[in-house]
Protein backbone atom coordinates (compact mmCIF):
# COMPACT_ATOMS: atom_id res chain seq x y z
CA UNK A 1 0.00 0.00 0.00
CA UNK A 2 2.96 2.41 0.38
CA UNK A 3 2.90 2.31 -3.03
CA UNK A 4 -0.09 3.10 -3.83
CA UNK A 5 0.36 7.16 -2.65
CA UNK A 6 1.24 9.62 -4.57
CA UNK A 7 5.48 10.20 -4.91
CA UNK A 8 5.91 12.76 -2.39
CA UNK A 9 9.76 14.07 -2.06
CA UNK A 10 11.20 12.23 1.01
CA UNK A 11 11.12 14.53 3.92
CA UNK A 12 12.36 13.03 7.18
CA UNK A 13 11.45 15.77 9.65
CA UNK A 14 10.22 19.34 10.24
CA UNK A 15 9.45 22.56 12.66
CA UNK A 16 6.02 23.11 13.55
CA UNK A 17 4.98 26.14 12.09
CA UNK A 18 2.67 26.89 15.22
CA UNK A 19 4.42 25.96 17.73
CA UNK A 20 8.15 25.36 16.61
CA UNK A 21 8.00 21.55 18.02
CA UNK A 22 10.69 19.28 16.19
CA UNK A 23 8.45 17.22 14.24
CA UNK A 24 9.79 13.76 13.19
CA UNK A 25 8.20 11.72 9.43
CA UNK A 26 8.40 8.23 9.91
CA UNK A 27 6.92 7.06 6.77
CA UNK A 28 9.06 9.63 4.98
CA UNK A 29 8.26 9.59 1.12
CA UNK A 30 4.45 8.41 1.62
CA UNK A 31 2.93 11.01 3.97
CA UNK A 32 0.89 13.58 2.96
CA UNK A 33 -0.89 15.05 5.98
CA UNK A 34 0.74 15.24 9.52
CA UNK A 35 -0.46 16.69 12.63
CA UNK A 36 1.83 17.67 15.30
CA UNK A 37 1.78 15.91 18.48
CA UNK A 38 2.68 18.86 20.63
CA UNK A 39 -0.03 21.86 19.67
CA UNK A 40 -2.43 19.73 17.31
CA UNK A 41 -2.16 22.06 14.24
CA UNK A 42 -2.39 20.50 10.85
CA UNK A 43 0.10 20.18 7.93
CA UNK A 44 0.04 19.27 4.70
CA UNK A 45 2.90 18.29 2.44
CA UNK A 46 2.69 19.73 -0.84
CA UNK A 47 6.35 19.48 -3.12
CA UNK A 48 8.71 19.16 -0.09
CA UNK A 49 6.96 22.43 1.43
CA UNK A 50 5.38 22.19 4.82
CA UNK A 51 2.05 23.92 4.54
CA UNK A 52 -0.18 24.72 7.84
CA UNK A 53 -3.68 23.96 7.02
CA UNK A 54 -5.14 24.48 9.92
CA UNK A 55 -3.87 25.86 13.31
CA UNK A 56 -5.38 23.97 16.84
CA UNK A 57 -7.27 26.31 18.64
CA UNK A 58 -6.99 24.27 21.85
CA UNK A 59 -4.87 21.86 23.65
CA UNK A 60 -5.18 18.07 22.94
CA UNK A 61 -7.32 16.48 24.80
CA UNK A 62 -7.70 12.99 23.32
CA UNK A 63 -4.76 10.79 24.09
CA UNK A 64 -3.38 7.83 22.20
CA UNK A 65 -3.74 4.92 24.17
CA UNK A 66 -0.52 3.56 22.16
CA UNK A 67 2.30 6.10 21.81
CA UNK A 68 3.31 7.19 18.64
CA UNK A 69 6.37 6.01 17.79
CA UNK A 70 5.89 2.81 19.32
CA UNK A 71 7.35 -0.48 17.48
CA UNK A 72 5.80 -3.41 17.69
CA UNK A 73 5.82 -6.95 16.47
CA UNK A 74 2.40 -7.92 14.63
CA UNK A 75 2.00 -11.17 12.64
CA UNK A 76 5.33 -11.41 12.00
CA UNK A 77 6.18 -8.17 11.17
CA UNK A 78 7.65 -4.81 12.73
CA UNK A 79 5.39 -2.02 12.72
CA UNK A 80 5.57 1.67 13.97
CA UNK A 81 2.66 3.54 14.87
CA UNK A 82 2.88 6.54 13.04
CA UNK A 83 -0.73 7.79 13.12
CA UNK A 84 -3.92 8.03 15.43
CA UNK A 85 -7.76 8.64 14.52
CA UNK A 86 -10.71 8.97 16.40
CA UNK A 87 -14.21 8.56 14.35
CA UNK A 88 -17.76 8.06 15.31
CA UNK A 89 -21.03 8.31 13.68
CA UNK A 90 -23.42 10.80 14.16
CA UNK A 91 -25.96 8.97 15.11
CA UNK A 92 -23.34 6.99 18.17
CA UNK A 93 -21.47 10.08 19.27
CA UNK A 94 -21.03 8.56 22.05
CA UNK A 95 -19.42 5.27 20.78
CA UNK A 96 -16.46 6.29 19.13
CA UNK A 97 -13.61 4.04 18.24
CA UNK A 98 -9.86 4.23 17.98
CA UNK A 99 -7.37 3.28 14.74
CA UNK A 100 -3.93 3.26 14.94
CA UNK A 101 -1.94 3.71 11.75
CA UNK A 102 1.36 1.27 11.27
CA UNK A 103 4.08 1.09 9.12
CA UNK A 104 6.46 -0.80 8.03
CA UNK A 105 9.05 0.19 5.05
CA UNK A 106 8.67 -3.16 3.54
CA UNK A 107 4.74 -4.37 4.26
CA UNK A 108 3.22 -0.64 4.10
CA UNK A 109 0.34 0.36 6.47
CA UNK A 110 -1.87 -1.33 8.18
CA UNK A 111 -4.65 -0.21 10.23
CA UNK A 112 -5.33 -0.98 14.23
CA UNK A 113 -8.72 -0.67 15.36
CA UNK A 114 -10.10 -1.08 18.81
CA UNK A 115 -13.54 -1.07 19.49
CA UNK A 116 -14.71 -1.65 23.33
CA UNK A 117 -11.55 -3.19 24.27
CA UNK A 118 -11.72 -5.66 21.01
CA UNK A 119 -8.96 -5.17 18.07
CA UNK A 120 -8.97 -5.52 14.13
CA UNK A 121 -6.28 -5.08 12.45
CA UNK A 122 -6.66 -4.00 8.59
CA UNK A 123 -4.69 -3.87 5.82
CA UNK A 124 -6.57 -2.73 2.18
CA UNK A 125 -6.85 -5.44 -0.54
CA UNK A 126 -5.34 -5.67 -3.20
CA UNK A 127 -8.68 -7.01 -5.29
CA UNK A 128 -11.67 -5.98 -5.56
CA UNK A 129 -14.87 -8.19 -3.62
CA UNK A 130 -17.11 -9.15 -5.92
CA UNK A 131 -21.31 -8.59 -5.06
CA UNK A 132 -22.62 -11.83 -4.91
CA UNK A 133 -26.26 -10.50 -2.88
CA UNK A 134 -27.18 -7.50 -1.93
CA UNK A 135 -26.09 -8.38 1.06
CA UNK A 136 -22.77 -10.01 0.68
CA UNK A 137 -19.56 -10.34 -1.58
CA UNK A 138 -17.34 -12.70 -2.53
CA UNK A 139 -13.59 -12.06 -1.63
CA UNK A 140 -10.53 -14.87 -1.84
CA UNK A 141 -13.33 -17.66 -1.55
CA UNK A 142 -15.31 -16.37 0.96
CA UNK A 143 -18.76 -15.14 1.72
CA UNK A 144 -18.91 -11.61 3.87
CA UNK A 145 -22.15 -10.95 5.07
CA UNK A 146 -23.43 -7.67 5.58
CA UNK A 147 -22.84 -6.18 9.34
CA UNK A 148 -23.31 -2.61 9.37
CA UNK A 149 -23.68 0.46 7.27
CA UNK A 150 -22.87 4.52 8.19
CA UNK A 151 -20.91 7.34 8.10
CA UNK A 152 -17.87 7.58 9.90
CA UNK A 153 -16.40 10.97 10.82
CA UNK A 154 -13.07 12.49 12.07
CA UNK A 155 -13.17 13.49 15.47
CA UNK A 156 -9.42 13.48 15.80
CA UNK A 157 -6.12 12.81 14.07
CA UNK A 158 -2.58 12.81 15.26
CA UNK A 159 0.66 11.83 13.48
CA UNK A 160 1.14 11.47 10.12
CA UNK A 161 -0.83 10.20 7.51
CA UNK A 162 -0.66 8.60 3.45
CA UNK A 163 -3.43 11.05 2.04
CA UNK A 164 -5.48 14.10 3.34
CA UNK A 165 -7.39 14.20 6.61
CA UNK A 166 -8.84 16.56 8.67
CA UNK A 167 -10.90 16.32 11.71
CA UNK A 168 -14.76 16.36 10.73
CA UNK A 169 -14.01 14.59 7.38
CA UNK A 170 -16.84 12.14 6.70
CA UNK A 171 -16.93 8.95 4.59
CA UNK A 172 -19.38 5.83 4.04
CA UNK A 173 -18.43 2.99 5.39
CA UNK A 174 -19.75 -1.01 4.86
CA UNK A 175 -18.82 -3.43 7.21
CA UNK A 176 -19.38 -7.19 6.25
CA UNK A 177 -17.99 -10.31 8.56
CA UNK A 178 -16.96 -13.75 8.39
CA UNK A 179 -15.53 -14.24 11.40
CA UNK A 180 -12.57 -13.39 12.56
CA UNK A 181 -12.70 -11.86 9.74
CA UNK A 182 -14.08 -8.33 8.92
CA UNK A 183 -14.13 -6.66 5.06
CA UNK A 184 -14.78 -3.13 5.34
CA UNK A 185 -15.73 -0.61 2.49
CA UNK A 186 -15.23 2.98 2.36
CA UNK A 187 -16.42 5.48 0.07
CA UNK A 188 -15.19 9.29 -0.10
CA UNK A 189 -16.56 10.82 -3.64
CA UNK A 190 -15.65 8.32 -6.40
CA UNK A 191 -13.30 7.11 -4.13
CA UNK A 192 -13.88 3.59 -2.74
CA UNK A 193 -11.43 1.73 -0.50
CA UNK A 194 -11.80 -1.60 0.90
CA UNK A 195 -9.52 -3.25 3.29
CA UNK A 196 -9.43 -6.56 5.25
CA UNK A 197 -9.50 -7.30 9.04
CA UNK A 198 -8.83 -9.80 11.11
CA UNK A 199 -9.57 -10.04 15.14
CA UNK A 200 -6.36 -10.16 17.37
CA UNK A 201 -6.61 -11.34 20.41
CA UNK A 202 -6.21 -8.24 22.97
CA UNK A 203 -2.76 -10.04 24.54
CA UNK A 204 -1.41 -9.86 21.16
CA UNK A 205 -1.58 -5.77 20.93
CA UNK A 206 -0.35 -5.66 24.47
CA UNK A 207 2.34 -7.91 23.87
CA UNK A 208 3.49 -5.55 20.94
CA UNK A 209 2.59 -1.90 21.39
CA UNK A 210 1.34 -2.18 25.20
CA UNK A 211 -1.65 0.56 25.28
CA UNK A 212 -1.75 2.23 28.54
CA UNK A 213 -4.38 1.78 29.65
CA UNK A 214 -5.49 -1.76 28.49
CA UNK A 215 -9.51 -1.19 27.63
CA UNK A 216 -11.11 -4.26 28.91
CA UNK A 217 -13.73 -5.90 26.49
CA UNK A 218 -17.20 -5.29 25.97
CA UNK A 219 -19.85 -7.56 24.98
CA UNK A 220 -18.93 -8.86 21.74
CA UNK A 221 -17.13 -7.87 18.61
CA UNK A 222 -18.21 -8.30 15.32
CA UNK A 223 -15.82 -10.37 13.90
CA UNK A 224 -14.97 -12.14 16.89
CA UNK A 225 -13.81 -15.64 16.65
CA UNK A 226 -17.40 -17.83 18.07
CA UNK A 227 -16.63 -19.58 21.40
CA UNK A 228 -17.30 -22.62 19.55
CA UNK A 229 -14.39 -22.85 17.24
CA UNK A 230 -14.74 -25.15 14.23
CA UNK A 231 -18.16 -25.99 14.38
CA UNK A 232 -18.19 -27.49 10.53
CA UNK A 233 -15.32 -29.46 11.58
CA UNK A 234 -17.52 -30.87 14.81
CA UNK A 235 -20.15 -31.95 12.39
CA UNK A 236 -18.65 -33.35 10.09
CA UNK A 237 -16.32 -35.84 12.39
CA UNK A 238 -20.19 -36.63 13.97
CA UNK A 239 -21.27 -37.30 10.03
CA UNK A 240 -17.99 -39.57 9.67
CA UNK A 241 -18.35 -41.18 12.93
CA UNK A 242 -22.36 -42.19 12.34
CA UNK A 243 -21.21 -43.76 9.21
CA UNK A 244 -18.30 -45.58 10.94
CA UNK A 245 -20.86 -46.60 14.09
CA UNK A 246 -23.29 -48.20 11.29
CA UNK A 247 -20.34 -50.42 9.46
CA UNK A 248 -19.36 -51.69 12.47
CA UNK A 249 -22.66 -52.65 14.03
CA UNK A 250 -23.06 -54.69 10.99
CA UNK A 251 -19.71 -55.23 10.33
CA UNK A 252 -19.89 -56.99 13.55
CA UNK A 253 -23.10 -58.70 13.19
CA UNK A 254 -22.06 -60.34 10.29
CA UNK A 255 -19.28 -61.69 12.24
CA UNK A 256 -21.10 -63.83 14.95
CA UNK A 257 -24.00 -66.18 13.10
CA UNK A 258 -27.41 -65.38 14.44
CA UNK A 259 -28.78 -69.19 15.63
CA UNK A 260 -32.20 -69.29 16.72
CA UNK A 261 -33.52 -72.19 18.63
CA UNK A 262 -37.54 -72.85 18.79
CA UNK A 263 -38.85 -73.70 22.41
CA UNK A 264 -41.88 -76.26 22.85
CA UNK A 265 -45.22 -74.52 23.53
CA UNK A 266 -46.36 -75.51 26.60
CA UNK A 267 -50.05 -75.18 28.21
CA UNK A 268 -49.97 -73.96 31.79
CA UNK A 269 -53.13 -74.68 34.21
CA UNK A 270 -54.31 -71.95 36.42
CA UNK A 271 -52.37 -73.07 39.48
CA UNK A 272 -49.06 -72.74 37.53
CA UNK A 273 -45.72 -74.48 36.52
CA UNK A 274 -42.54 -74.42 38.35
CA UNK A 275 -39.17 -74.86 36.28
CA UNK A 276 -40.50 -76.21 33.25
CA UNK A 277 -37.80 -76.47 30.68
CA UNK A 278 -38.83 -75.04 27.17
CA UNK A 279 -35.53 -74.67 24.95
CA UNK A 280 -32.23 -75.96 25.40
CA UNK A 281 -29.53 -74.12 23.40
CA UNK A 282 -25.33 -73.45 23.70
CA UNK A 283 -22.58 -71.14 23.05
CA UNK A 284 -20.11 -71.36 21.08
CA UNK A 285 -17.45 -68.27 21.99
CA UNK A 286 -16.70 -67.46 25.34
CA UNK A 287 -18.82 -64.29 26.12
CA UNK A 288 -22.32 -64.36 23.48
CA UNK A 289 -24.94 -62.79 24.03
CA UNK A 290 -28.60 -64.00 23.80
CA UNK A 291 -32.00 -63.06 23.69
CA UNK A 292 -35.20 -65.20 25.10
CA UNK A 293 -38.68 -64.12 23.59
CA UNK A 294 -41.99 -65.37 25.36
CA UNK A 295 -45.10 -65.18 24.04
CA UNK A 296 -47.79 -65.77 26.90
CA UNK A 297 -51.16 -66.20 24.97
CA UNK A 298 -53.06 -63.86 27.53
CA UNK A 299 -56.16 -62.24 26.31
CA UNK A 300 -57.74 -59.84 28.78
CA UNK A 301 -55.39 -61.17 31.54
CA UNK A 302 -52.13 -61.44 32.92
CA UNK A 303 -49.37 -63.64 33.77
CA UNK A 304 -46.10 -63.34 35.59
CA UNK A 305 -43.41 -65.10 34.16
CA UNK A 306 -40.19 -66.59 35.77
CA UNK A 307 -36.90 -67.01 33.52
CA UNK A 308 -34.07 -69.06 34.57
CA UNK A 309 -31.01 -69.80 32.30
CA UNK A 310 -29.26 -72.96 34.12
CA UNK A 311 -25.94 -74.78 32.59
CA UNK A 312 -26.75 -78.42 31.39
CA UNK A 313 -24.10 -79.62 33.45
CA UNK A 314 -24.16 -79.38 37.34
CA UNK A 315 -28.34 -79.06 37.31
CA UNK A 316 -28.00 -79.07 41.68
CA UNK A 317 -26.45 -75.67 40.72
CA UNK A 318 -27.66 -72.00 41.54
CA UNK A 319 -29.20 -70.56 38.17
CA UNK A 320 -26.91 -68.20 36.06
CA UNK A 321 -29.76 -66.00 35.58
CA UNK A 322 -33.18 -65.17 36.71
CA UNK A 323 -35.54 -63.00 35.69
CA UNK A 324 -39.03 -62.08 36.13
CA UNK A 325 -41.44 -60.05 34.42
CA UNK A 326 -45.33 -59.94 33.87
CA UNK A 327 -47.16 -60.28 30.82
CA UNK A 328 -50.55 -59.00 30.22
CA UNK A 329 -52.93 -57.61 27.38
CA UNK A 330 -55.98 -56.40 27.15
CA UNK A 331 -57.98 -55.16 24.12
CA UNK A 332 -61.64 -54.15 23.40
CA UNK A 333 -64.10 -51.89 21.80
CA UNK A 334 -64.30 -47.84 23.00
CA UNK A 335 -64.77 -45.21 20.26
CA UNK A 336 -63.11 -47.75 18.55
CA UNK A 337 -60.41 -50.45 18.76
CA UNK A 338 -57.66 -50.08 21.47
CA UNK A 339 -55.56 -52.65 23.46
CA UNK A 340 -52.79 -52.61 26.33
CA UNK A 341 -49.78 -54.46 26.79
CA UNK A 342 -47.89 -56.89 24.96
CA UNK A 343 -47.90 -60.65 24.28
CA UNK A 344 -44.37 -61.16 24.30
CA UNK A 345 -41.31 -60.14 26.27
CA UNK A 346 -37.96 -60.17 25.30
CA UNK A 347 -35.08 -61.07 27.94
CA UNK A 348 -31.47 -59.85 26.50
CA UNK A 349 -28.53 -61.88 28.74
CA UNK A 350 -25.03 -60.11 28.30
CA UNK A 351 -22.08 -62.09 27.50
CA UNK A 352 -23.02 -65.74 28.60
CA UNK A 353 -19.60 -68.06 28.62
CA UNK A 354 -19.55 -70.64 26.81
CA UNK A 355 -21.54 -73.64 27.19
CA UNK A 356 -24.75 -75.49 26.99
CA UNK A 357 -28.06 -73.98 28.79
CA UNK A 358 -31.33 -74.78 29.55
CA UNK A 359 -34.05 -72.09 29.73
CA UNK A 360 -36.52 -72.69 32.37
CA UNK A 361 -39.72 -70.79 33.03
CA UNK A 362 -42.20 -70.70 36.15
CA UNK A 363 -45.62 -69.47 35.02
CA UNK A 364 -48.12 -67.55 37.54
CA UNK A 365 -51.46 -66.95 35.76
CA UNK A 366 -54.08 -65.17 36.69
CA UNK A 367 -56.74 -66.52 39.17
CA UNK A 368 -58.97 -68.65 37.03
CA UNK A 369 -56.99 -68.52 33.53
CA UNK A 370 -54.86 -70.69 32.24
CA UNK A 371 -52.24 -70.04 29.59
CA UNK A 372 -50.34 -70.77 26.71
CA UNK A 373 -46.21 -70.20 26.70
CA UNK A 374 -43.61 -70.51 23.74
CA UNK A 375 -40.25 -69.99 23.72
CA UNK A 376 -37.68 -68.35 21.02
CA UNK A 377 -33.90 -68.39 22.04
CA UNK A 378 -31.80 -66.33 19.69
CA UNK A 379 -27.95 -66.94 20.12
CA UNK A 380 -26.19 -63.86 19.17
CA UNK A 381 -28.59 -62.15 17.84
CA UNK A 382 -28.41 -58.28 16.24
CA UNK A 383 -29.22 -55.88 18.66
CA UNK A 384 -29.15 -52.07 18.09
CA UNK A 385 -28.94 -50.55 21.61
CA UNK A 386 -25.16 -49.77 21.87
CA UNK A 387 -25.53 -48.21 18.08
CA UNK A 388 -27.92 -46.34 19.57
CA UNK A 389 -26.29 -45.40 22.73
CA UNK A 390 -23.17 -44.50 20.97
CA UNK A 391 -25.06 -42.26 18.65
CA UNK A 392 -26.33 -40.68 21.74
CA UNK A 393 -23.12 -40.36 22.88
CA UNK A 394 -21.38 -38.20 19.90
CA UNK A 395 -24.54 -36.36 19.53
CA UNK A 396 -24.48 -34.96 22.56
CA UNK A 397 -21.79 -32.67 22.69
CA UNK A 398 -22.75 -31.56 19.11
CA UNK A 399 -26.37 -30.10 20.56
CA UNK A 400 -24.36 -28.46 23.48
CA UNK A 401 -21.99 -26.80 20.76
CA UNK A 402 -24.63 -25.92 18.55
CA UNK A 403 -26.81 -24.31 21.61
CA UNK A 404 -23.38 -22.22 22.70
CA UNK A 405 -22.57 -21.09 19.20
CA UNK A 406 -26.49 -20.02 18.54
CA UNK A 407 -26.19 -17.94 21.67
CA UNK A 408 -23.08 -16.35 20.91
CA UNK A 409 -24.15 -15.47 17.11
CA UNK A 410 -27.22 -14.13 18.53
CA UNK A 411 -25.50 -11.78 20.75
CA UNK A 412 -22.98 -10.92 17.89
CA UNK A 413 -25.89 -10.03 15.60
CA UNK A 414 -27.84 -7.91 18.30
CA UNK A 415 -26.43 -4.85 17.48
CA UNK A 416 -26.76 -5.47 13.72
CA UNK A 417 -29.01 -3.50 11.33
CA UNK A 418 -28.94 -7.01 9.50
CA UNK A 419 -29.73 -9.19 12.33
CA UNK A 420 -30.75 -12.14 10.38
CA UNK A 421 -32.14 -13.53 13.46
CA UNK A 422 -34.12 -11.07 14.28
CA UNK A 423 -35.62 -11.63 10.91
CA UNK A 424 -36.76 -14.93 11.75
CA UNK A 425 -38.01 -14.12 15.08
CA UNK A 426 -40.18 -10.88 13.09
CA UNK A 427 -41.23 -14.34 10.72
CA UNK B 1 -7.07 -15.01 4.66
CA UNK B 2 -5.64 -11.87 6.55
CA UNK B 3 -2.77 -12.07 4.19
CA UNK B 4 -3.53 -12.57 0.99
CA UNK B 5 -0.01 -13.39 0.15
CA UNK B 6 0.47 -15.35 2.62
CA UNK B 7 0.17 -19.10 1.84
CA UNK B 8 -0.08 -20.19 5.49
CA UNK B 9 -1.83 -23.20 5.10
CA UNK B 10 0.70 -25.77 5.01
CA UNK B 11 0.81 -27.08 8.73
CA UNK B 12 -0.08 -30.55 9.31
CA UNK B 13 -3.87 -31.51 9.31
CA UNK B 14 -4.67 -33.05 12.75
CA UNK B 15 -2.55 -30.21 14.53
CA UNK B 16 -4.97 -27.08 12.17
CA UNK B 17 -7.91 -28.85 13.99
CA UNK B 18 -9.16 -27.00 17.15
CA UNK B 19 -7.79 -28.30 20.23
CA UNK B 20 -11.85 -29.14 21.15
CA UNK B 21 -11.98 -31.06 17.63
CA UNK B 22 -9.33 -33.02 17.97
CA UNK B 23 -10.90 -34.24 21.79
CA UNK B 24 -13.65 -34.80 20.08
CA UNK B 25 -12.47 -36.94 17.05
CA UNK B 26 -10.50 -38.79 20.18
CA UNK B 27 -14.14 -38.97 22.20
CA UNK B 28 -15.59 -40.61 18.90
CA UNK B 29 -13.44 -43.00 17.97
CA UNK B 30 -12.81 -44.25 22.22
CA UNK B 31 -16.96 -44.57 21.79
CA UNK B 32 -16.85 -46.48 18.48
CA UNK B 33 -14.08 -48.51 20.01
CA UNK B 34 -16.24 -49.55 23.19
CA UNK B 35 -19.19 -50.14 20.59
CA UNK B 36 -17.62 -52.45 18.79
CA UNK B 37 -15.80 -54.15 21.65
CA UNK B 38 -19.22 -54.77 23.82
CA UNK B 39 -21.52 -56.06 20.93
CA UNK B 40 -18.76 -58.56 20.24
CA UNK B 41 -18.45 -59.86 23.63
CA UNK B 42 -21.82 -59.43 23.78
CA UNK B 43 -22.82 -56.55 26.15
CA UNK B 44 -25.63 -54.70 26.16
CA UNK B 45 -27.09 -51.99 27.94
CA UNK B 46 -30.33 -53.63 30.30
CA UNK B 47 -34.00 -52.72 28.80
CA UNK B 48 -34.58 -50.94 31.81
CA UNK B 49 -32.70 -48.15 30.68
CA UNK B 50 -34.49 -47.27 27.63
CA UNK B 51 -38.18 -48.69 28.51
CA UNK B 52 -38.31 -47.37 32.23
CA UNK B 53 -38.84 -50.87 33.19
CA UNK B 54 -36.75 -52.54 36.22
CA UNK B 55 -38.24 -56.20 35.92
CA UNK B 56 -34.59 -57.59 34.75
CA UNK B 57 -31.89 -59.25 37.44
CA UNK B 58 -29.01 -60.23 36.18
CA UNK B 59 -26.17 -62.21 38.89
CA UNK B 60 -23.86 -63.40 36.49
CA UNK B 61 -21.47 -61.77 38.33
CA UNK B 62 -22.29 -63.04 41.85
CA UNK B 63 -23.39 -66.26 40.79
CA UNK B 64 -26.58 -65.77 42.93
CA UNK B 65 -29.64 -64.37 41.63
CA UNK B 66 -32.04 -61.97 42.75
CA UNK B 67 -35.60 -62.16 41.66
CA UNK B 68 -38.96 -60.33 41.87
CA UNK B 69 -39.42 -56.87 40.40
CA UNK B 70 -41.93 -57.05 38.58
CA UNK B 71 -43.85 -53.73 37.73
CA UNK B 72 -46.77 -55.09 40.34
CA UNK B 73 -49.75 -54.71 37.84
CA UNK B 74 -53.51 -55.49 39.38
CA UNK B 75 -52.46 -54.90 42.81
CA UNK B 76 -49.93 -57.91 42.95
Amino acid sequence: MAGDSKNTPAVSNFDCQQCGAPVAIRASGFTVTVVCPSCGSLSEIDNGNFILVQRSVELLKIKPRIVLGTKGKMRGCVYQVIGFMRRYEREYADQPWDEYLLYNPYQGYRWLMEYKGHWTLFKATKSVPQKVTDRSVSFIGSTFQDYHQGNAVVQFVLGEFYWRVRAADSVRTRDLIKPPFMLSQEIDGREVNWSLGEYVEPAEVLDAFHPDPMPEKEGIAPNQPSVVKGLRQYCTVWLAAIVVIFSVQIFGTSIKPLKIIEGKRVTVPETGLSDIEVAQFSTASSSTHVEINVTAFVDQSWATVGLSILPVEGTNQTPAHRFEKDISFYSGYDDGYWSEGSKSEDFLINALPRGNYRVLLTVTPEKGHSVDILAKVKVSPTVWSNCWLAIFLITLPIVWLSFRSRVFETKRWSDSEFNPFAKREEQ
Amino acid sequence: MADETDPSQKENFWKRLPSGVRTYVIFCVLTIAAMGYANQTGWFPTYGIFSGENSMHSSYRTGGYSFGGGHGIHGK
